[in-house]
């Protein structure tokens, strides 16, 4: 394992080391057209997010490095408001839940285009990895931008993340590489290759490889017998590649097209007492080829249009079945071709409009689904008006949501709006009202004895109002945020126990309302070479059953979902050593939606270090890191059963030229 | 604008409030257990490793005792317990073993291991007999363990996932459910000799055999579930009786039925609509109770039925919705709700009894409700159940026949009396008495009328003024709806004759100067309709009659019920079959008042008969003192 992992980065840095660099005429890097509609206060990030008509979050790469998050995952659950569901270690699947309204309702994106999965409706999260990752954004609701598609512009919540462009500090090739190695046989080696291939065009190609034994030690408490157990059947490999081809200002405007291939395979590990049997396995291939062309038509007009083409094929295997096989071995293999057409029109200089089309079509064959193999075309519209004037932003507009294999056909309303209340003080507000819809999956409609075909689609009305406080003076800026939100839900696609405990069903009978408030701050400052970056944050959630008033889980809290948490992210930099603390705050939480103090989870804490250096070689950097997760060695269990890793430790190295 | 901003906190201080959550009421009764204590095994929720043991008495309620008496879980997903000789047997399936503990302490004996460090066993249901215990496995074995030494002393292969396992006639029994396969179950019994402890036979079966029972004639009951249908979302499902001496199936019947429990004579089962408890005498397979609770207790999810064999008591677990905290329920054998318990554990499964195996009779608990004492007479009219209900034996004599009337008036379960048709009648005496209650209902006949087959009788009541015993008092008459509004005739008088053979039509005539004849339905009652233990050869009866008809609705025969105040006409959980001792009426028909009654005579108060229902005749199950 070692031996393999040396080999990869001796290889890795003798390829980087010599390689001639040639000087390019200009130094580029590639941006993305700008939205030319707006007046903006400034155009930080901070005043990005300080105008946006809804509250959102991001971390920027420096951010997500200091959180030590080798996944999107573990990055976001420093985010306000998102509550992750792990089931535990180091592959296991990971989804999250903001606001309570569970992980169907947020929309992944890659660089703008929807990450989907009609099987689950979820997307694992821990597949997603950092590497070359510029920004990670989660909006909550409505998005300022109008050029975007219609299905991003009709989920509750949208998780964007946004990809590294290349950028060449005078040569015609980028190299940026990433070796880690840490506890538990970790270990992950990554490297892009940028070029720019003419005065346009550029190209980079990266290339992602990690494997972890994940065989870290936990303690199975049994009343008195406690016992220190290693996670067994819990490796987790992975590769991955990827090709992207982008140019701007072309005829046909700003082009990108990536090729993505992925391949992982990992263990599921069990926690039964006194049972040592651990026979599950999965793998999952997953390829797309997606492109999107903007160009601006007129001054005045933008078309946007994205292609999108992805197949995946995942395997569950377990070994240890009593029936006439002896295993289970499911297959399923998932197609999508997605295509989107988004026009915006200046119609004045403060007021535009866009409308969105979208098309997909979406199959997946299973060996487990009933009679038909699932099938869905489905069209997505949105038609929205945005006024941006001096001291106030309002966005508005439908979203319409139509699917051929199920009878849904509805119109789903939006407002949101930003005022720049005391533009001397900079203080905004901001309110927001939405009704988001969830169609139900092929999993919810057709999966063997589970499935019921007559489910209605999962609505959300979400209303939040807030406010934003933010400052700058010259290299400070600071800002502070509090938001209220209520979400009621309706229409809950919930597994409901039918005839027999056997016999699950899936239908329309949940009622959640969710509400609380989000408050958190933003610091950052540099003076001369030393800087600081400072977010906190603090979310009380109240999310309640309210499906039967003589239920017995009526007006409790749902499961897995902490009234209180909270999140530190400090970040220091002096000239070229820099180093960060985080922490990662729950409170008390229920495995079971009956409150009752038998299924009281304990609250938790999880703190993290990693310090820096960064050299510099003729013209490249090198940064070699140590990282301790989970310092303090807390346990704790975000999913029944399945316990989180105590601390581990990393090293690691970046080398960028 | 500050008063609605002021009301506008207010009214979210307001709603806040209002969220707080509710928590299961825990009525717990120990109180009401007397000197009974229960164990209940709740099974968890696969894969949390939250199996618990709850224990209640009247002193004490632990909810997990193994946790407390042990200082461990449990495990995963228990799935079957068994008290047996001071010992309590639990098959925890998913952790793979199976628990011995001592009854009283609840501490572990031994943790019986099954399976290896690469395959589960998955132990699924537990058996006892003769100082062995015989264990069934999901992978399809079958394992005996000596209750000395503790562990598998052999293991013998049988068919596919077995379910259940049960002991009848020297053998024992397996289901082989095939469950593990969806769509292609099994659809076998094994037969094991218990002496060889081999595989002697399989006997074939309705595909997806589960859950058995034995009575005390050792015939097998076995539910079949068959195979699961994804267009309807349902099973079609069988309840087989098998006869242990010839191994074979003896009957099918095509019933709704997900689970059985047996006291020894009846069959308790329950379906798919999951809060409804059908009781059936295990003798015949006559459904004589379509819902044995009868006081509209609410029950979520029936997740198990165990009855107390020391006094019937009926404990039902509710599941509520498998994955929060169930409750258990405990009737009498009435159906009538004697105590419960909430919050329970998660799929509460099993209650099984302390010294359930020592029966002690000194511990005799007293049921709710009283039956009567003796039956004085037992005058029935020629019908298509007398001579079945109660069933008549060559050489019975009156006394013998009103002995075996008592005994099925005794509890609800125990099958029913016939009164024939017209003017056929009961007379029984409660010692001591039945107060007058003032309004309040004061007892209650039990029949077998649901909607659409009402079988209306007058009842009359009478208190032993004289104190000798014997019913020679004056009789007065529960004036019903059908009395107020006068749509009665009374002193309606009819007499029936001897037939020529036992088996031939009866004829009658009445003091209108009708007359007819009483068909038969054969192929359903083939026995003689005329009461075989009398002498005379002709009865003649006089009575009250109500007026009423049959309507024809939807191809068949429909007897809709008369309001209140009759015996046998409104279902047993409806309210108006009560009767209040205020009602009765003297013969000019002017109300009477009275302290209390003593003797109770219900009399059939219709004369009509139909094609493929035959005559309407009064059945009851017993009369009970509320």
């Amino acid at each position: 394992m070692i031996k393999k992992f040396v080999h990869i980065a001796y290889i890795t840095l003798l390829f980087c080391l010599s390689y001639n660099k040639i000087q390019a005429e200009e130094n580029n890097d590639i941006l993305t057209g700008a939205d030319i509609a707006e007046i903006l206060v400034n155009d930080t990030e901070m005043g990005i997010k300080a105008n946006a008509v809804t509250s959102s979050y991001s971390m920027d790469n420096k951010k997500i490095e200091a959180t030590g998050a080798l996944q999107v995952s573990d990055a976001l659950k420093f985010f306000s408001g998102v509550a992750i569901k792990d089931y535990g270690g180091i592959g296991g699947l990971k989804t999250i839940s903001v606001r309570g309204l569970g992980a169907s309702h947020t929309a992944v994106a890659y660089d703008g285009i929807i990450e989907s999965n009609m099987q689950t409706g979820q997307i694992d999260l821990g597949r997603i990895s950092t590497f070359q990752v510029n920004s990670i954004r989660l909006v909550n609701g409505t998005d300022n931008n109008l050029l975007q598609p219609a299905i991003l512009s009709s989920s509750a919540t949208t998780l964007n993340v946004e990809s590294s462009k290349p950028i060449f500090t005078g040569n015609r090739y980028s190299i940026n590489s990433s070796l880690r190695y840490g506890s538990f046989g970790t270990a992950s080696a990554m490297l892009a290759l940028s070029n720019r291939l003419s005065e346009k065009w550029a190209s980079t190609l990266s290339a992602e490889w990690n494997e972890s034994e994940g065989n870290y030690p936990y303690t199975q408490q049994n009343g008195n017998m406690s016992e220190v157990v290693k996670r067994e059947n819990s490796d987790t490999k992975r590769i991955k590649t990827d090709i992207a081809l982008m140019a701007d200002n072309t005829i046909l405007g700003n082009i990108t097209i990536r090729g993505y291939l992925h391949s992982s395979q990992q263990g599921l590990p069990t926690n039964i007492l006194y049972n040592p049997v651990t026979s599950e396995r999965t793998w999952n291939n997953d390829c797309f080829v997606q492109g999107q062309i903007k160009k601006n038509l007129t001054e005045r007009s933008t078309l946007l249009v994205v292609g999108k083409y992805s197949y995946n094929h995942s395997r569950y295997l377990n070994t240890d079945v009593n029936n006439s096989l002896g295993v289970t071995d499911n297959k399923y293999i998932q197609q999508q071709s997605y295509l989107s057409a988004v026009a915006r029109y200046n119609l004045t200089d403060r007021l535009s409009a866009s409308v969105a089309e979208d098309i997909s079509y979406s199959t997946l064959n299973g060996n487990n689904f009933s009679i038909l193999k699932p099938k869905r075309t489905q069209l997505n519209g949105a038609y929205r008006i945005k006024y941006a004037g001096e001291r106030v932003v309002t966005v508005t507009g439908v979203n319409h949501i139509y699917t051929t294999d199920i009878d849904i056909n509805r119109v789903s309303p939006f407002v949101a709006t930003n005022i720049h209340l005391f533009p001397r003080h900079g203080i905004n507000i901001r309110a927001s009202v939405k009704e988001a819809v969830r169609i139900p999956t092929f999993n919810d409609l057709y999966f063997e004895q589970v499935g019921r075909r007559d489910l209605r689609p999962e609505k959300a009305r979400l209303y939040s109002a807030g406010m934003v406080w933010s400052k700058n003076y010259r290299d400070t800026e600071f800002m502070l945020y509090s938001d209220f939100f209520y979400n009621d839900i309706t229409d809950k696609i919930t597994a409901v126990p039918g005839k027999s405990i056997a016999l699950w069903m899936m239908r329309n009978i949940g009622h959640t309302i969710s509400r609380g408030f989000e408050n958190g701050t933003e610091l950052s400052a540099s003076y001369n070479d030393f800087s600081i970056n400072l977010s906190a944050s603090y979310t009380y959630q109240r999310a309640m059953d309210k499906t039967n008033p003589a239920g017995t889980t009526y007006n409790h809290q749902l499961a897995y979902t902490p009234r209180h948490s909270g999140s530190v992210i400090l970040t220091l930099q002096n000239k070229n050593t820099g180093g960060s603390i985080n922490n990662f705050a729950s409170g008390a939480y229920y495995s079971n939606s009956y409150n009752g103090k038998e299924y009281r989870m304990p609250s938790y804490s999880e703190t993290g270090v990693s310090v820096w250096h960064n050299f510099s070689v003729k013209n490249s950097t090198i940064q070699l890191r140590a990282e301790v997760i989970n310092l303090f060695d807390t346990r704790y269990e975000l999913v029944t059963n399945y316990p989180m890793p105590g601390r581990q430790f990393r090293i690691g190295t970046n080398i960028t030229l | 604008m500050k008063n609605r901003l002021f009301l506008y906190i207010i009214l979210l201080a307001v709603t806040a409030c209002s969220d707080d959550p509710l928590f299961l009421d825990n009525s717990n009764n120990n109180a009401a257990l007397q000197d009974q204590g229960i164990y209940v095994l709740c099974e968890g929720l696969f894969n949390q490793n939250n199996s618990t043991l709850a224990y209640f008495d009247k002193n004490s309620t632990e909810k997990n005792i193994y946790y407390s008496a042990n200082n461990r879980k449990l495990g995963d997903t228990a799935n079957d317990i068994l008290y047996y000789d001071n010992k309590i047997y639990i098959a925890v399936s998913v952790s793979d073993y199976v628990e011995v503990i001592d009854a009283g302490s609840c501490k572990s004996i031994k943790m019986i291991p099954f399976g290896s460090e690469t395959h589960s066993a998955q132990p699924r249901s537990i058996a006892a007999y003769q100082d062995k215990i015989y264990v069934c496995c999901y992978d399809g074995t079958v394992c005996r363990i000596d209750t000395a030494a503790l562990s598998i002393e052999k293991s013998i292969k049988v068919g596919r996932n077995p379910d259940d396992i049960a002991i009848a006639n020297q053998k024992i029994y397996v289901s082989n459910s095939g469950g593990l396969d969806f769509q292609n179950p099994d659809n076998t019994i094994s037969v094991i000799d218990i002496n060889s402890f081999t595989e002697i036979k399989k006997i074939q079966v309705h595909p997806n055999p589960g859950c058995m029972a034995t009575d005390s004639d050792e015939r097998l009951f076995v539910v079949s579930r068959g195979i699961y249908n994804q267009q309807t979302n349902s099973y079609d499902t069988r309840l087989h009786i098998i006869d242990t001496d010839k191994d074979a199936v003896s009957n099918t019947l095509n019933v709704d039925v997900t689970n059985i429990a047996s006291d020894g004579s009846n069959i308790y089962l329950y379906g798919e609509s999951k809060n409804k408890v059908t009781v059936m005498e295990s003798a015949t397979c006559q459904i004589y109770n379509n819902s044995f609770i009868m006081d509209g207790t609410q029950i979520e999810r029936i997740y198990g039925i165990d009855i107390n064999p020391r006094n019937g008591d009926v404990y039902i677990c509710d599941a509520i919705d498998y994955v929060t905290p169930g409750s258990i329920f405990c009737f009498d054998k009435f159906g009538y709700l004697k105590f419960s318990f909430s919050n329970v554990g998660i799929n509460p499964n099993e209650v099984v009894f302390a010294n359930a195996d020592n029966l002690n009779s000194s511990i005799q608990q007293q049921p709710l409700f009283r039956t009567p004492t003796a039956v004085l007479a037992y005058r029935p009219a020629p019908g298509q159940f007398v001579n079945e209900m109660p069933l008549y034996k060559e050489g019975d004599n009156d006394s013998i026949m009103r002995a075996k009337c008592l005994e099925k008036l005794s509890n609800t379960n125990s099958g029913y009396v016939s009164l024939g048709g017209f003017g056929g009648s009961i007379t029984v005496a409660f010692v001591p008495g039945i107060e007058n209650k003032a309004d309040d209902y004061d007892f209650q006949i039990l029949g077998n009328a649901f909607t659409g087959s009402a079988e209306p009788g007058i009842i009359r009541v009478s208190a032993d003024t004289n104190n000798n015993g014997i019913a020679d008092d004056e009789w007065f008459e529960i004036a019903g709806s059908e009395h107020l509004a006068g749509n009665i005739t009374p002193n309606y008088t009819v007499t029936y004759l001897r037939p020529e053979t036992p088996t031939s039509p009866i004829e009658w005539s009445d003091n209108n100067g009708a007359n007819g004849i009483m068909d038969r339905l054969d192929s359903f009652h083939p026995q003689p309709y005329y009461p075989q233990w009398i002498e005379e050869n002709s009865i003649t009866v006089s009575g009250t009659l109500i007026h009423h008809n049959l309507e024809y609705v939807s191809g068949q025969w429909k007897s809709y019920p008369k309001d209140w105040g009759y015996a046998d006409n409104q279902s047993n959980n409806n309210e108006k079959s009560k009767i209040k001792i205020e009602w009765a009426t003297d013969l000019d028909g002017n109300p009477v008042v009275l302290e209390k009654i003593d003797f109770i005579e219900i009399i059939t108060a219709v004369h009509l008969q139909e094609d493929l229902i035959g005559e309407l005749s009064t059945e009851i199950s017993s009369i009970i003192a509320l």
